[in-house]
This record gives structure tokens, C-alpha cells and sequence, in this order.
């Protein structure tokens, strides 16, 4: 198989796994799905420098990170050095440890159907049209303060979910 | 972790920091790791929560941009590259829309459609429709550009022609593929045209050259073609740059000539009361061809002329079908349905027609046209396979005609075929014409526009009722192979109507969807011909002698001409 093929399965097996890294650093779904997108061509275009057995998921964050770099510094000014990034990075590779990310989504979208329609509205605004809290709050003539909280308790409510969800699933 | 870094981590999540606040919550990211994982471990919902929401996105939705959800595009395109890599190929290149003129539209693997947006990039299972007007891809070393009515879809990561025109250009850098239900074309560093006809794959290689993986490989070099379906032909290209200018040349020609196509004139000799004709039909189809818009004033003018006038002959109610049919069969409809009745109306007993056409009032709006009288006994064979060619481009353009009509007109070819496969004039034995050696008329024995003629009808009746096993068609294109030059009518002399020849040969080719009678390649030849005959004023005189004296033949030939270079694209 020749370098490209074998990158691109790499990147399709740790799809997930990289866009979630993006996204905890930039939280805006298009954002972190372009970046997910050039990561992928970076990565397929410098497949011969990928070594065989070596951590690939810290290759292609290595790449990811000149990206968010550049993004960070376009958004806000912000730069942050190699120390950030290995913090952040060991705290994904924890996370996402034993988690079987098809099995999540699933149980997240069962999930979303315990959420009221309001909130899914929320959400839909936030992650479809990459809508800030403040622009939510003002569609929705409410305070910024009350959007922030309401998507917080969603946050916190499906991930009640999907825990009692696995849990009575194993039991 | 405290309540403040807390608010601070769900306000990142939630798109709500400002700037400093954002890198206040990096610092205390960089000190905290329980705040480090309670980022991770919602980032990780988020970022699949997104995607359960950008899934179930419909079209009617708002968009932020065209080409969402990019997670997807990302996902397909590694699948697609996986896909196409492993297969053993070493590259497969993102398609990027560069340009859209006139409206397009994209389909998605998931059945939504969206207008095509510049920037957007191609995702597995895509198929892009241009409808009328271009849209251009482009990859890092090629660009593809589809042309009206064509689409392309992207399957396995590989760029598929599903039908119309597509031209492109390939530098360096990876081949690129382009597939189709024939074959696989292969393009570096050159540029060609690709075009799904008629069942067959036609590629004409402009720079470079180009392969086509099928069951074999077959090669096409510069300035030529291949025709692949069942089995492949290939040929010569006739230059572009001299042939554009040969158009340009004699459309300015007939425009100088205008007086002369309007102007009504008397030439039919029989049956009388003789019809009036003029050149207004043939000119509007060759300036039509030639690229003129309908709002020209010339062609604007000739549009109005042919729908406004009575339709007396044969010859024009044939004509004026062919050309509205292939302007605009449904603004014209009206007119086509009157030519179709008024040729169904006039047909002779034998099958044949003659020279005039009889109208009754009243032709019905709708449904199917039948044959509410009989010409004349009989008539000749010339006029007779325009008529049967109107008829054709009446049905093509969607009326419905009586299928007796076109039986009947078969069964008379037919008859009236040679032994030697070829057609003459009219039946042999009739009208006193048998005499071979008068070479300068027409004459019952066989000869190349009367075959060519008989061959394009039987071509034609054979595409609207069917019957593959065709005989007489056979022998007929058998006789053409053997016969063929492209300088003079086949068995006549230099003179005599070598343009009329041509150009029923033209049509029989298109018709049969052939680029070879025999061992002969009849655009290209003609092509060659009509390039170095063309006068210094744009316009040709090939027709000399007696025969189409009353005819004012510079216009004539002029027409056939362009329509000969121009041919029909169906």
C-alpha cells in the first residue's frame, strides 16, 4: 500500500478522535471541520514523512497544531506555546480512551430527544449556523447570561444521559 | 476546578469568550487538569453532537456556507482517497468549483439539491448538473469544464462523465481519470473533449494525447478521435481555428446576401401552379448553426419571415421543420405541427413526395397528425427524403405522427432500391431517366446525393419505428463506402450538385451515427474539401452547369456549406 493510502486509513480510524481535539480548542463546528479538512490534505501530502509504528495521532496533531496556531492568532491574537498544547493534548488522549465514538453518537442522538425543543433549537443555531451565545441570546430575545447557562445544563444533561444510558445498557 | 473556571470553560464551548477572556481561560487551562479533561470530555460530545445536527441539516435550512458540513466533505474525501488508493492508483485529486455561469445545480449523495457554489468542493456521490451555462472544476494540476446539459459525479473518488460535453486540460503532476460507462480516460499533460452520444464515448484530443482503459487501451493523439461503445472508431480532427473562420466568413457572406435569401423565386417545374420559394429556411438553419443568436436582426428577421409565411412546397415545409425543430421545438411548435400535417397531407400514393404541398384549414392543436388526403400519384425521390427528414425532425421535436406515413415511405425505398444497392432519381424504368452516361442530370441510375438521400430517410424512419435488420439500408451505406469522394457527387460529373451530396451524406452519417462510409471519413474529408474551395468573399460556387441554373447558387451552396461544417450535435 503505498504512503498516501495507508495515511488516509490512519486518518479515517482517528477522524474523530482529531476533530474533537480542533473543536475543544476553537468550539466552532465549521471552524474545526475546515481545519479537520486541511489537517487531512497536510497529512495525505506529507505521507512518506510519517515512520510506521510511531504514535500517529501525535503526527497528525503536530499538524493540526500549526493550524490552530494560525487560527488563534487570526481570531483573537492569542499564541500559546508547545506546553499548552501537550497539556491539552494528554487530556483528549485520556478522554478519548475506551470510548467507541459510533457508540456515543448514537446514544447522543437518543439522548437529544430528551431535550425540549427550545434547547434544540439552541443547538441547532449554535453548531448549524456557528451562532455565539450573545447571538443566540438576541434571536431569541433572552440575556446572554440565560443562553449561556441553558446550553451549559444541556451540556451537563446529555452527558447524564449517555452515562445512564451505558450504565443500564450493562446492566 | 472552581465555579469561575467552570463558567469560563462552558462560555468557550458556548462561542462566548472575548478575546482576553479567552486567553485568561488558556492560562488557567494550562494550570488546571481536571479543567483539562472536562474540556476534552465535552469537546468530544460537542463535536459529535455537531455532526447528529449538521446530518439531519435540509436544504430549506439557512447555510453559513455552500459546502457544508466540511466534516463530511473530510470524511468522504479520506474514504474516497482510501478507496481509490488502495485500488493501487497513487493520487486522487480534490475537485474544486472554480466557476459557474448560467445555473447549475449539485446532488448529493443523500438526494438533497443545491445551486453550485464557486469554492465548493466535490464530496463522494456528488453529481454536478450544469443545465445551461458552464461550470468549471478544478484539481491542483487539471480543470474540467462541463458544458450545458452535461453532469459529472464523483464515485469512488474518480470523476464520472454521466452525460453531455466535458473539455479539459491536465498539466503535470498525477493523471487524471475521468470515468464513464465506456471506459476510463486518462489525461496528462494534454487536452481533450469528452462527450457521451448517442450510446458512445467520443474523445477528440486536442494537445498531448489520451488514453482510454476499456477492455484494451486505445491511444488518441493529437488532432484526432475515438468514438468508443461497442467497438471503437477513430479518426482526424478538422482544425478549429480555419474551420471557426470558414463560418464566420460565409455567415458575413449570406448576411451581404440578404435581398437575395428573402426574395421569393420560381423554379419547380411541375405541377403547377409552381410554389413559391425562397432560401429563408436554409439561411436561418446555417446562421443558426453559425452561433447567431435568435435577437440578430438577420436571423431575428428570417425567424419572422419563416413563421409568417405560407407554406406552399415540399421543400420548405421539410426545411422550415428541420430549422424551428432545432431552434426551439417548444416555442414553435405550432409551426412544426403545421409543416408535419401539411408533409402527411401531401404524400403520394407510392409513398413518394412531390414538389407542392396542399393545406387543408384546421390543423389540430394537439395529438396525433394523420393523413387526411392523398397527393399526387407519385413524385421523386429527392424531395421525397426531405420530406421524410422533416417528418423526422417534427417527431423528434415531440409530435406524434401517424406510423403508416413512414411505413408507407419505407416500403417505396424499398421498391424503388437499385440492384447495385444504390438509389437514383426514381424508379428505374420511369420518367425516361435510365441513360448512365447523363452524368450532368439526374438519372435513375444510381448515384452518390440520390443514395446518400435514400440512405439518410431509411436512417431516419429506421430511429422513430424501429427494425435493426435493415437490408436495404445496409447495402445502401455499402454503396456509399464504395463510391465515396468528397469533391463531386459520387457517378456524376464535378458540377452537378456536389454540395447536395455532401450534405445528405452528412446527415446520413449523423443519423446513423457513423464517421466512416467504408474506408472513408466523411467530416473530415468533406471538411478538407469545402476548407480549400471556400471563395476569397466566404462563399463557395461549387454547383456548375445547366441542372440549378434558375437557382442562385452562391446562397444555396453557402447554406449546405455551413451546414455541412456545422453539423448538428445529436
Amino acid at each position: 500500500m503505498s504512503d498516501a493510502a495507508r495515511i488516509a486509513q490512519l486518518v479515517v480510524k482517528h477522524r474523530h478522535g482529531l476533530l474533537a481535539y480542533l473543536y475543544g480548542v476553537i468550539p466552532d463546528a465549521h471552524v474545526a471541520e475546515d481545519l479537520f479538512q486541511e489537517v487531512c490534505v497536510v497529512a495525505v501530502r506529507k505521507a512518506a514523512e510519517f515512520q510506521d509504528g510511531t504514535n500517529f495521532v501525535a503526527w497528525a496533531r503536530s499538524i493540526a497544531r500549526h493550524k490552530l496556531r494560525e487560527q488563534l492568532r487570526r481570531r483573537s491574537g492569542i499564541s500559546v506555546d508547545d506546553a499548552f498544547f501537550e497539556g491539552v493534548e494528554s487530556a483528549f488522549d485520556a478522554a478519548g480512551a475506551g470510548v467507541d465514538p459510533d457508540a456515543r453518537k448514537e446514544a447522543l442522538r437518543g439522548c437529544l430527544g430528551e431535550v425540549q425543543d427550545r434547547a434544540r433549537q439552541m443547538l441547532v443555531w449554535r453548531y448549524e449556523e456557528g451562532l455565539s451565545a450573545a447571538a443566540i441570546a438576541e434571536r431569541m430575545g433572552q440575556s446572554r447570561a440565560a443562553v449561556n447557562s441553558l446550553l451549559q445544563r444541556v451540556r451537563e444533561l446529555l452527558r447524564d444521559c449517555v452515562q445512564r444510558r451505558s450504565a443500564e445498557a450493562r446492566a | 476546578m472552581n465555579a469561575d473556571e467552570k463558567d469560563l470553560l462552558h462560555r468557550h464551548l458556548n462561542g462566548d469568550l472575548d478575546a482576553s477572556e479567552q486567553a485568561a481561560f488558556f492560562a488557567r487551562l494550562q494550570e488546571s487538569a481536571e479543567l483539562r479533561r472536562e474540556l476534552a470530555s465535552h469537546a468530544f460530545d460537542e463535536s459529535l453532537l455537531s455532526e447528529i445536527i449538521l446530518e439531519k441539516r435540509t436544504v430549506a435550512q439557512p447555510k453559513r456556507r455552500a459546502w457544508l458540513p466540511a466534516a463530511g466533505i473530510a470524511a468522504a474525501m479520506v474514504i474516497a482517497l482510501t478507496l481509490v488508493l488502495t485500488l493501487g492508483r497513487s493520487h486522487s485529486p480534490l475537485f474544486r468549483v472554480a466557476r459557474v455561469e448560467g445555473s447549475a445545480t449539485i446532488l448529493h449523495a443523500n438526494d438533497d439539491e443545491s445551486p453550485v457554489q464557486p469554492g465548493a468542493f466535490l464530496r463522494e456521490g456528488d453529481q454536478i448538473c450544469a443545465l445551461k451555462g458552464v461550470v468549471v472544476l478544478e484539481t491542483e494540476h487539471a480543470s474540467v469544464e462541463l458544458g450545458s446539459e452535461s453532469a459529472v459525479s464523483l464515485r469512488q473518488g474518480e470523476l464520472v462523465v454521466d452525460r453531455g460535453m466535458v473539455g479539459v486540460a491536465a498539466g503535470g503532476g498525477a493523471p487524471l481519470r475521468l470515468g464513464s460507462t465506456h471506459g476510463t480516460t486518462i489525461v496528462h499533460e494534454a487536452s481533450a473533449s469528452l462527450e457521451i452520444r448517442k450510446g458512445r464515448l467520443r474523445v477528440e484530443v486536442e494537445k498531448g494525447s489520451v488514453d482510454v482503459e476499456r477492455s484494451s487501451v486505445v491511444r488518441i493523439d493529437a488532432g484526432r478521435y475515438a468514438l468508443i461503445g461497442a467497438d471503437v472508431e477513430t479518426g482526424r480532427l478538422v482544425p478549429r481555428v480555419p474551420l471557426d473562420d470558414a463560418v464566420k466568413r460565409a455567415c458575413a457572406f449570406l448576411e451581404s446576401r440578404r435581398n437575395d435569401i428573402v426574395a421569393p423565386m420560381v423554379s419547380e417545374k411541375r405541377n403547377a401552379p409552381p410554389p413559391r420559394r425562397t432560401y429563408a429556411e436554409l439561411a436561418l438553419l446555417a446562421l443558426h448553426r453559425g452561433g447567431y443568436p435568435d435577437s440578430h436582426p438577420v436571423k431575428a428577421e428570417l425567424l419572422g419571415l419563416v413563421r409568417g409565411r405560407s407554406v406552399e412546397s415540399t421543400y420548405i415545409a421539410a426545411l422550415q421543420a428541420i430549422a424551428l425543430a432545432e431552434i426551439d421545438p417548444a416555442a414553435h411548435q405550432d409551426r412544426i405541427r403545421l409543416c408535419a400535417q401539411l408533409l402527411v397531407d401531401s404524400q403520394c400514393a407510392n409513398g413518394q413526395w412531390d414538389y407542392a404541398v396542399k393545406s387543408l384549414p384546421n390543423v389540430p392543436a394537439t395529438g396525433r397528425i394523420r393523413r387526411r388526403q392523398e397527393g399526387p400519384a407519385s413524385g421523386d425521390n429527392s424531395v421525397t427524403a426531405y420530406a421524410v427528414l422533416g417528418l423526422h425532425a417534427a417527431a423528434r421535436a415531440g409530435v406524434d405522427l401517424d406510423p403508416t406515413v413512414l411505413e408507407r415511405s419505407r416500403a417505396w425505398w424499398v421498391t424503388c432500391q437499385n440492384k447495385d444497392g444504390g438509389w437514383g432519381y426514381n424508379e428505374a424504368g420511369s420518367l425516361g431517366q435510365d441513360a448512365p452516361d447523363k452524368s450532368e442530370y439526374t438519372t435513375n441510375t444510381s448515384y452518390g446525393s440520390m443514395t446518400a438521400s435514400a440512405v439518410a430517410a431509411l436512417a431516419a424512419i429506421r430511429e422513430l419505428r424501429g427494425g435493426e435488420g435493415d437490408v436495404a439500408l445496409r447495402r445502401g451505406i455499402e454503396w456509399i463506402g464504395a463510391n465515396f469522394a468528397a469533391d463531386h457527387n459520387p457517378r456524376k460529373t464535378p458540377g452537378f450538385l456536389p454540395l447536395h451530396w455532401l450534405s445528405m451524406a452528412s446527415r446520413g452519417g449523423q443519423l446513423l451515427a457513423v464517421e466512416h462510409f467504408g474506408s472513408h471519413e466523411w467530416y473530415a474529408e468533406g471538411a478538407d474539401f469545402l476548407l480549400a474551395s471556400q471563395r476569397p468573399g466566404g462563399e463557395w460556387t461549387a454547383e456548375q452547369g445547366e441542372f440549378m441554373k434558375a437557382e442562385r447558387m452562391d446562397v444555396l451552396d453557402t447554406c449546405l456549406a455551413i451546414l455541412f461544417l456545422r453539423r448538428e450535435s445529436r
